[in-house]
Formats: C-alpha cells, sequence, structure tokens
C-alpha cells in the first residue's frame, strides 16, 4: 500500500508537469495578476524561484518526497500560501461527512429496497424499483443535483439551495451523491437475495412454518451480503469521484471542489495532497472491505 | 489484499458453453428487455451512421434571433442558446458521444487484454510488475484520474479519449489476468503446452477465444459509464468546449438554461440516460446467458 | 410466500435509516468544532457563521451571495476586491467618482511637488476599527506591507522610499516619473490596514481597517465572513447591523439561491436567466456596464492579418449589437474603443463598428481576397481567407460569444475555427505564436488612468500588447502624455491614441462587459459604483421591510 501510494504521487507530480503552460506564470495569473493579464518576467522568475520551480523534475519530486517523510510536511499551497495539510484538515471533514452519509443512505435504503424488490419478485412493486433503479445508474449525476434542487428547494422549499453547516445543507447533496449507489446497492442486493431465498435451506425453513422477517434477518440475509459488501467497496470509488461534481454545484468546501480549483490553478501541492488523501480513503475503504470479506467468508484465507 | 482481490476474480471466470454462438443468439432471443435493446441500440447507430444525411439542419448554423426555442414544426426538439438546432446537433453528437465511447472501450479492451495475458500467462516477474501497475491504476477513483489527467493534457477530444482510456484499461487487465490463470490450468491449454505449441499461439487461439466474452460483458456495461464520464468531465470544464456537438458538452452548456429553455438540457440528457440504460440491460443479460449463477454487481 | 409481514420490516428499515441519518448528520457539527480547535486557525473559529439566520430574516442583517469562494481574507495578499469592496472592511486612499476621475479617499488631497515625489495629506478624523487613530505612520506601514508582498501593485507603484512628515502628511518619491501614482492608490489591495491585523510574530489575524464595516468571523471551513456595523464611522451613519458573506462559485447557484431566498444581494446569474429573475415579485435585477472589455486580438504577424483593410473588414464584419442582445442578454454592450463612453477620458467622438456586411467586402476585395472557387471562403493566390480563434470557458460569455461571431466572420467569407482550451494552454500557443485571434476579456480600469491600459496594449512591446502592434506614432503620443501633468492636455494625447487604433484595429473591440445585480426588493440604499472591480457595498445599504 505505500509502493501504491508512493507511486501514484509520481504519476500525479509528473502528470501536473507535462502540461502546457509555466506552473508560475499561472499560479501568478490566479492569485495576483489577474487571469487575463500578461506576466511580468520577473514575477515569473520571483515566484519560480521562491518554489525552486526551475529544478530539474525529479529534484522536485524527491525533494518533496523526503520533505514528506522526514517532516511530515507536503508542501505549502501556492495560491492560498498555507500549508497542505492544513487545507485538507480544513476540508477533508465535509468531504468524509458527505460520502460518509451517502454511504449510509447507499447501504440502508440499496439494501433494503433490494430485499423488498427480492421478495416482490416480478410484482409490480419490484418492477417499478427495478426500473427506477436503473435509471438512477444512468443519469449524469450533476442533473440529477440539479433537478433536484429545482424540485426540493425551489418547487418545494424544503431545503436550502447550497451551502454547508446545519442538517438540512446536507440533505439534496447527499441524496443525488448517493442516488447512483443506491441503485447499484439495490441491484445487487436483489439478485442476491433471490438466489439465496432460492437455497434448500431457506425452503427448509419456510417449510417450519418461521416467519418471513425471522428468515430475511437470521439466515438470508447474512449469505446474501457478501456480494452487497464487495459492491460498496467499489461504489466507495464512485461517490469520491461524484464528490467533486456534488460539491461544486452545491458550494459544499470538500476536498473535491479543492482538486478542481487547484488543477486549473496549477497549485501542485495542494492537487498532490488532495489526490493523496482521496486515493488514501479510497484504499482504506478497500481494506475494510476485504477484511469484512474474509471475516464474513470462511473460505477465503490471506496467504 | 491483492490475494481477495484475485480470489474474487477466479470465481467469476465462467468459460464458454459449446455451440456458442448459436446458443447464445438463442438466449437472447428469448429476452425481451435484451430484443428491446438491441434494437434500440441499432436505431442509435443507424441516427448516428446517416446523422448528416437526416438531420434537418446543419448542426453548427447559428441564428440569434431564434435561440432558446421550444419544440416546434420547424425545429422538432427546439434550438438551443445560439439558435442551434437540437435536433440536428443530438444527431450529430451520437456520432461524437458513441465513438469517443467506442474508441475508449475498444482501446482499453486492447491494452486490458494484452497486459492481462502477458502477466496471466507468463506468471513470476512479469506477473508481479504488471500487476502492480494495474493496482496503481485501480486505487484511483476514476473521475479524480481523469480529471487529473485531462488537466494536464486540457480539452479536446483525441485529449478524451486517452485520458480515458488511462483510466479504464487497468480494469481489463485485471479481469483478463484472472481470466487467463484459470483457463490456463485447464486440460485444453496444458495439452497445447505440452504439445510443444508456441506461446502466442497458444494465446491466440485457446485463451484469448475463452476469455474475451467476459470481457466483453464488462465492456459493454463500461461502454455507459465512458458516457457518464464524459459528461462529467465536461461539467467540470475540463472534457469537451460547449461547441462541440456531443451529447455531455450539450448537457453542461445548457445546464445555465435550466430554467428558461429547459429543452436544451433534457433532451441530450434523455439521450445519455437512454444509452446508459441499453447498454446496462445488454450487460447484465449477456452476463446472465454466459453465466446463470454469478453472484452479480462486481463489474458495476 | 407471505407477505404480511414484509411491510412491516420496510418500515423499519427506513425508520432506522432515518435515525442513523440524523444521529450521523447531528454529530459531524461537533467533529468540526474539535476540528477547529485542534487545527488551531487563527481566526475566530466561527460556528456562529453556521448557524446564522438564513437569508430574509427581520433584522437589519444582509446575507450576500459573493461571487468567488472566499478562501482567505488577507487584503494586501489578493483579497483586496474582498475585503476593500465587498465586505467593506477597508478603504483606500483615493476615491472614484462615476466617471473614473479621482476624487479624496482616506487622503484628502494630493500634490506632484517635482518628477518623482508626491505629496499626499490624510483625512485627520479616520479610526480603525481597534479604536486607535489612523496617521501617517499606518499608512505608510500599509504601503510598505503591500510593496513587499504583492509583486503586481508594486510594480504600478514603482516607489522608491514613503517618508512621514508629520501626523497626517506623507511624502511618496518613485523611481520614475509615475502619473498612475495616485489611481493605483485607488486599486483596493492598497486599502489601509491597522498594523493590529498583524501578530507579534509578523503574521496575519485579521483584517482591521477604517471602514463602515467591522471585521467579526471569518469560519474558513464554511467559508462565510461575517462583518458588523462600525459605529464610529468618520463617514457618517452606516446601514446594515450585519453583512454575512458567503462565496457561491457558481452562477446558477447563485441564481437559485436568491430566488430562494437563501440570499439578499448577488451578483452575475447567468445572463440567460437576467429577465425571468427580475419578473419574479421582490427581486431586482439591474444591468451596468463595468470597466471590463471583450476584445479579439489579432495576430499581426500572420500574413493577411498584417493588412489594416483585412483588419476593419473584420470588424465590419461582426455585428456587435446583435452579440450583446443575443449572446449577453443586453448585459454589456456594444463597445467602440477600449474605454466605456462614461470615462472621463475616453475618446467620445468613436462609435461602434456597425455591421456592414457591403463595407467589409469592399475592403477585402481591394486587399485582394475573392472568393474565386465558390466555396464561400475568400482566397488570394490559392490560399483560404482561415483562421483559428482561441478562448477560454473562466468567462462564461466567451465562448457562446466565440461562436456567434465565427457565424458572422464566415457570412463575410472568412473562414474560423474556434477553440475553447485552457489558459495554461492558450499562453503555450500564444508564447509559440501559434494563433491567429484570441478573446478574451481584459480590465480596463485597475487604475482608473488611460496611461495604464494604452501603454500596455499599444505600445511596441507593451506588456499585454498580444497582437505585436506598433506604430511610432503611437508610441510618441503616449511617451509625450506621459509627462504632462495637465489632465486635459494629457487625455487630448490620449485621445488620438484611440482614434488611430480605432482606425487600425490591431485589436476588434467588442462589446463592454456587464455586470448584473441581483437583489430582493427590501434592500435599500444601494447605488452602484463601476469603478469598483466587480460590485462595491455602499454603506447607505440597508433593509426595509
Amino acid at each position: 500500500m505505500i509502493l501504491t501510494l508512493f507511486a501514484v504521487c509520481a504519476l500525479t507530480f509528473f502528470l501536473m508537469n507535462v502540461i502546457p503552460g509555466g506552473t508560475a506564470e499561472l499560479v501568478l495569473k490566479h492569485t495576483l495578476v489577474g487571469l487575463e493579464d500578461s506576466v511580468s518576467k520577473e514575477q515569473v522568475n520571483q515566484i519560480s524561484s521562491r518554489y525552486n520551480l526551475d529544478d530539474p523534475l525529479y529534484i522536485q519530486f524527491f525533494r518533496w518526497i523526503k520533505e514528506a517523510i522526514v517532516t511530515g510536511d507536503i508542501g505549502t499551497s501556492y495560491v492560498f500560501k498555507k500549508p497542505v495539510l492544513y487545507l485538507l484538515a480544513l476540508r477533508l471533514p465535509a468531504t468524509i461527512q458527505l460520502a460518509g452519509v451517502s454511504m449510509v443512505i447507499a447501504i440502508l435504503a440499496g439494501v433494503s429496497m433490494g430485499i423488498y424488490s427480492a421478495l416482490k419478485e416480478n410484482r409490480i412493486s419490484d418492477h417499478i424499483l427495478r426500473i427506477v433503479t436503473l435509471f438512477g445508474v444512468s443519469m449524469p449525476g450533476f442533473w440529477v443535483a440539479l433537478l433536484l434542487i429545482l424540485i426540493f428547494s425551489l418547487k418545494l422549499k424544503l431545503a436550502p439551495v447550497a451551502g454547508y453547516g446545519s442538517l438540512e445543507n446536507l440533505f439534496l447533496p447527499a441524496a443525488a451523491l448517493s442516488l447512483h449507489s443506491v441503485a447499484a446497492v439495490m441491484r445487487v442486493t436483489r439478485i442476491s437475495m433471490l438466489e439465496t431465498l432460492g437455497q434448500e435451506y431457506i425452503r427448509f425453513a419456510k417449510a417450519k412454518g418461521l416467519p418471513l422477517w425471522k428468515i430475511v434477518s437470521r439466515h438470508a440475509l447474512k449469505n446474501a451480503m457478501l456480494p452487497v459488501i464487495t459492491v460498496i467497496g467499489f461504489q466507495m470509488g464512485s461517490l469520491l469521484g461524484g464528490a467533486v461534481v456534488i460539491e461544486k454545484i452545491f458550494a459544499w468546501p470538500g476536498i473535491g471542489s479543492l482538486l478542481v480549483d487547484s488543477i486549473s490553478a496549477r497549485d501542485l501541492p495542494v492537487v498532490q495532497g488532495c489526490v493523496l488523501a482521496i486515493v488514501t480513503m479510497f484504499l482504506f475503504v478497500h481494506f475494510l472491505v476485504d477484511m469484512l470479506y474474509t471475516h464474513l467468508d470462511p473460505r477465503i484465507r490471506y496467504g | 489484499m491483492d490475494n481477495v482481490f484475485a480470489n474474487r476474480l477466479r470465481k467469476k471466470s465462467f468459460s464458454l458453453p459449446e455451440a456458442y454462438g448459436s446458443q447464445f443468439a438463442k438466449r437472447v432471443f428469448q429476452r425481451k428487455d435484451m430484443l428491446f435493446a438491441l434494437a434500440a441500440l441499432l436505431i442509435f447507430a443507424g441516427l448516428a451512421l446517416f446523422a448528416p444525411f437526416i438531420s434537418p439542419y446543419d448542426p453548427n448554423a447559428i441564428d440569434l434571433k431564434n435561440k432558446n426555442l421550444g419544440p416546434s414544426e420547424e425545429h422538432i426538439l427546439g434550438t438551443d442558446y445560439l439558435g442551434r438546432d437540437l435536433l440536428s446537433r443530438i444527431l450529430i453528437g451520437a456520432r461524437t458521444s458513441l465513438s469517443i465511447a467506442s474508441g475508449v472501450v475498444l482501446v482499453s479492451l486492447f491494452l486490458g487484454t494484452a497486459a492481462g495475458c502477458a502477466a496471466g500467462y507468463y506468471g513470476g516477474l512479469v506477473d508481479e510488475s504488471i500487476s502492480r501497475v494495474i493496482d496503481i491504476f485501480l486505487s484511483f477513483p476514476g473521475v479524480i484520474f481523469a480529471l487529473t489527467i485531462m488537466g494536464a493534457l486540457g480539452t479536446g477530444i483525441f485529449n478524451l479519449m486517452l485520458a480515458l482510456s488511462i483510466v479504464h484499461w487497468a480494469k481489463y487487465a485485471r479481469m483478463m489476468r484472472g481470466q487467463v490463470l484459470s483457463i490456463k490450468k485447464q486440460e485444453f491449454v496444458l495439452s497445447a503446452i505440452t504439445g510443444g505449441a508456441g506461446d502466442f499461439y497458444i494465446i491466440r487461439k485457446h485463451i484469448v477465444p475463452n476469455a474475451i466474452a467476459t470481457l466483453l460483458v464488462l465492456a459493454t456495461i463500461d461502454f455507459g459509464h465512458v458516457i457518464l464520464s464524459i459528461a462529467t468531465l465536461s461539467f467540470l470544464g475540463i472534457g469537451l468546449p460547449a461547441d462541440v456537438p456531443e451529447w455531455g458538452a450539450m448537457l453542461s452548456a445548457g445546464k445555465e438554461f435550466m430554467r428558461t429553455a429547459p429543452y436544451q438540457t433534457i433532451f441530450p440528457g434523455l439521450a445519455i440516460t437512454f444509452i446508459v440504460i441499453i447498454f446496462s440491460i445488454l450487460g447484465d443479460g449477456m452476463r446472465d446467458i454466459l453465466d446463470p449463477n454469478h453472484e452479480g454487481g462486481e463489474i458495476d | 410466500m407471505e407477505n404480511k409481514n414484509s411491510p412491516l420490516i420496510i418500515l423499519l428499515i427506513i425508520l432506522l435509516t432515518c435515525a442513523i441519518l440524523a444521529t450521523s448528520g447531528c454529530s459531524s457539527p461537533e467533529e468540526n468544532e474539535t476540528d477547529n480547535a485542534v487545527s488551531g486557525m487563527e481566526v475566530t473559529s466561527g460556528l456562529e457563521g453556521a448557524s446564522q439566520p438564513e437569508g430574509g430574516s427581520d433584522d437589519n442583517i444582509l446575507v450576500l451571495g459573493e461571487m468567488w469562494n472566499i478562501e482567505s481574507i488577507d487584503p494586501v495578499n489578493g483579497d483586496g476586491t474582498l475585503i476593500c469592496e465587498k465586505a467593506a472592511i477597508t478603504e483606500t486612499l483615493v476615491g472614484a467618482n462615476e466617471d473614473f476621475s479621482l476624487k479624496p479617499g482616506l487622503a484628502t488631497s494630493w500634490e506632484q511637488l517635482d518628477e518623482n515625489t508626491w505629496e499626499f495629506k490624510l483625512r485627520n478624523n479616520v479610526t480603525f476599527h481597534d479604536g486607535s487613530k489612523m496617521t501617517a505612520k499606518e499608512v505608510k506601514f500599509t504601503l510598505e506591507k503591500v510593496i513587499s508582498e504583492n509583486s503586481k501593485v508594486a510594480s504600478m507603484l514603482k516607489v522608491d522610499s514613503i517618508e512621514v512628515v508629520d501626523n497626517y502628511t506623507l511624502k511618496i518619491k518613485t523611481k520614475e516619473i509615475n502619473p498612475i501614482l495616485p489611481g493605483v492608490l485607488h486599486y483596493p489591495d492598497t486599502a489601509i490596514i491597522s498594523p493590529s491585523s498583524y501578530n507579534e510574530k509578523g503574521e496575519f489575524v485579521k483584517p482591521v481597517g477604517t471602514g463602515p464595516y467591522k471585521f467579526e468571523s471569518f469560519d474558513e471551513q464554511t467559508r462565510v465572513l461575517t462583518v458588523v456595523k462600525n459605529e464610529n464611522w468618520w463617514g457618517g451613519e452606516v446601514g446594515l447591523d450585519k453583512m454575512i458573506l458567503k462565496g457561491i462559485s457558481d452562477p446558477n447557484t447563485r441564481a437559485m439561491a436568491i430566488e430562494n431566498g437563501d440570499v439578499d444581494f448577488t451578483v452575475d446569474v447567468p445572463y440567460s436567466e437576467t429577465d425571468r429573475i427580475d419578473a419574479i415579485d421582490g427581486i431586482s435585477v439591474e444591468k451596468y456596464k463595468t470597466p471590463r472589455v471583450y476584445k479579439l486580438d489579432l495576430n499581426l504577424k500572420h500574413e493577411p492579418l498584417e493588412d489594416a483593410r483585412v483588419r476593419q473588414a473584420m470588424s465590419y464584419a461582426i455585428n456587435r449589437s446583435d452579440i450583446a442582445e443575443n449572446v449577453l442578454y443586453n448585459v454589456g454592450e456594444a463597445a467602440a474603443g477600449p474605454f466605456l463612453p462614461t470615462m472621463v477620458w475616453a475618446n467620445k467622438s468613436l462609435k461602434p463598428y456597425s455591421q456592414n456586411l457591403e463595407k467589409a467586402d469592399e475592403l477585402l476585395a481591394a486587399a485582394g481576397w475573392v472568393d474565386t472557387d465558390g466555396d464561400g471562403i475568400r482566397d488570394k493566390d490559392g490560399k483560404p481567407l482561415k483562421f483559428n480563434l482561441l478562448t477560454y470557458s473562466a468567462r462564461p460569455g466567451l465562448p457562446p460569444m466565440a461562436e456567434a461571431m465565427a457565424a458572422q466572420l464566415r457570412e463575410a467569407g472568412i473562414g474560423i475555427e474556434t477553440e475553447v482550451m485552457e489558459m495554461g494552454s492558450i499562453d503555450d500557443r500564444r508564447e509559440k505564436g501559434d494563433w491567429d485571434l484570441y478573446l478574451a476579456a481584459y480590465n480596463i480600469a485597475m487604475v482608473p488612468d488611460p496611461e495604464y491600459i494604452l501603454t500596455n496594449w499599444y505600445m511596441t512591446n507593451g506588456t499585454d500588447n498580444t497582437p505585436g502592434y506598433s506604430n511610432p506614432k503611437v508610441d510618441a503620443l503616449i511617451t509625450e502624455a506621459r509627462k504632462i501633468t495637465d489632465l486635459k492636455e494629457r487625455y487630448k494625447k490620449f485621445n488620438e491614441v484611440e482614434a488611430i487604433v480605432y482606425d487600425e484595429q490591431p485589436m476588434i473591440i467588442v462589446a463592454y462587459y456587464g455586470c448584473a445585480i441581483v437583489k430582493k426588493d427590501y434592500v435599500k440604499g444601494y447605488v452602484f459604483d463601476p469603478t469598483a472591480h466587480d460590485y462595491r457595498i455602499n454603506a447607505d445599504m440597508h433593509i426595509e421591510k
């Protein structure tokens, strides 16, 4: 995992440097001079030497790595002129909150709808749910978000349009972000549940006259959960990716919007920090999923 | 962790039924949803192919006096913010969207197959290093990775295809590797190896044909994802510029007019939604047919 | 299957979902709080910002939807516009009238003693928000701070030394003759702050200014800046008790926020939305011109564009008023020269080129460009008259304007291919000379004086002279004007320059940039300040329901 993170850093670093347009010049345009105005040579040189941008890339990279490992300092933002770690500490909670709540919605709503749909297989409500979720996974996320604002904020006046801080501000972005994952989790749960419900021992339990909810909660659920857990791990990636768009629309002060802004301003240390944080979160969730998986499925063991 | 990945993948491999082609076609015909999706796809593809001949207007012809119109007799779907005919743009846009997506899927499929074959077949150090690279590429959430690459490359059709291919190939490689690992152990491959057949021959004759079905399922479902990614990147301002007639670009350019002239987002939005639905029905269906016992979902 | 039980299960699960959701949502603000404390924010950790009442409250509080995200509040380091003009915390030495002529600000008068020496007399009744008096000492402190930290302002000020003569008199020596010095001191980054804005270590803490509003809190997490009334403002009564500034960077979201009542005042909703929003009860939209122009640079190093006739023909081919009406929705206006006609120094005799395809045809034919092969594109010596047009999307008006212009130029037989790209790629292409036309939006009164723009744009080797234009006569006029202190005489020279470039069209000035102010009807007393860099909040604004 450490090696992966290292490679991710290297990849991002060199990617951001193949770009057309000098870093120093763009940084200046985004901070001091104004987007369209020309930048004087002295100003460029001043910035370049302040951040050692004239050194060969690999030297810059290894300096960065060294600093990161020795002092834990992963750089200072060119634009905000603050330590990247500070900015991450500021923005991460918002993203974790948004992605976390969306994940909880995805799991709870997805699993319960999946079970419901499986129990009602081929009835009207099953078909409706399936069609709805098919749309859910197929609509572009930002379109959904804008439609939600139109309906819930402007028509029904149930939620503020944008902002951050209170519970009602969380409602729409979390709904918009989780929609895709709810649909994905629901589809997997339904299939997996159907399969489990068809098994011998469930039919046996049913024949014994156990009430349905008991069968589902005691027996079927646990066995049906394995693929669901897998898909949840994969959904974390789409949640973190989707967060970029959702944060932009809802003026949510998270790490995704920070990343987008920093890319266009060539704020390299911040881009680096954001990518690192996102990848770490992603890998961490995968790690958790794998732990859970091995725990639930005795057939799989490490080694 | 890698082992768990591999384990999960190994379970997914499914060998092809005998009498592959006819059997498959027969199954497809038994499924109404797939037939329906296939028909819809053919219609879309046909429209895209003949777009220049059937579109009523030049998709780039600007007519400022007639901007932001709703559907009418002259403009069946209305006009956009520069007075360009929406129907014509959606038709031409089908071309752009579908060809970008096909390009990305084909390139990823090819790269992924090659890398996955090499890793799975040769094993050892080759496998070790390729798997490492695959892991690295998969440790980025897709959109974030594409975003970073596009940030570096700048907007444009070619850059977009390049960025999305870089993001997508690893999925195919990982799946291909898993496939190769399980196929390699099978009787007919082992006998071919002892029979002294060359590596390339075995890969071409035995491995790829047996693994490709699974990859095609992935490719089908992935097609929709690519189209959604294009839209997302265009929305963030780093996919395609608004003047390119492409559904995602149209949708994000039209978002400013959602209140005053909603048609310019509704129609491209629906077009995207439908094409993604079509591909996900086809992909699911293919998977059901090829692997009736699958646990589902993982490919998503 | 037994179905009786299943609805019950679903209900249970849904309830559970709600419960967990609620708790997870509630717990997060607490986390944030501890986070703030741990990371040791320099700025008052403002959870208050989060729990502020939304817009439309009964009190005399204004919620403002700012157009950029509020990331930092350092007035000398790039946030001057926000702190000085939008939050009204600080003020500049020099003010400006509606016609961009200068007027007293914190300085009551100024005088050029000799070529390189200026003397400023300061207002003697001004106190900072921390209660201390504003004297020449603090002004010197601020200016030196800005010069050392902000290279752009430093390069415009060209200051050699600053000397405190007495409590309310300041002498500024410049390195070279610099007639725009008072104008630069109108730039918000030079607004005067108290040294108590910094802590003992010299780190910036919060902006302490002299303006009508006092800094109260800035929450870096929610990006909400709160200011309160300065009861002791030297300028008199202040309208609002409190103002809450929230950054909303997306124009669509701003439009929806004011419609939903989340904010009371905002700017630049999507241009196409202005009429619809204006029609809503209780909200009004006002359209103004701001000191910025949309202009098309022509690469004079490329052969066909070298010919002034081709450039004039292009200017005649463009329908400016059509663009202003249909692309900008009248947020902006057809333009003649680089300056707004309302500016005191502008050459008022110039009128925008109006579309005249016959004239364009005449000029192009005279230059030898005719369509010989009937493909709709003119050609000469077998070469077609085709250009690429670069622009960027950071300003929403640009890409559609480029498309519309391309269509109009095609009508005149000039082939155009538009390319929308990132700023970095554009810089790259411009450096390589790999471009023909470049559409951009430039600020024309960063400093309220014509010299700055005319030098940068039209002088040989001027910093923003992208076309590579060079006319000895223009150079001579600007150099002469620079030495003239009498404003009337000075402006006369500049008017001549304007007339020459109007005729030669090295850049085609397409339209004046507009600004749409959107506010609730109960916000009273607002006066638009055309010299502000985006918009300015004035002290008279108040809420009246």
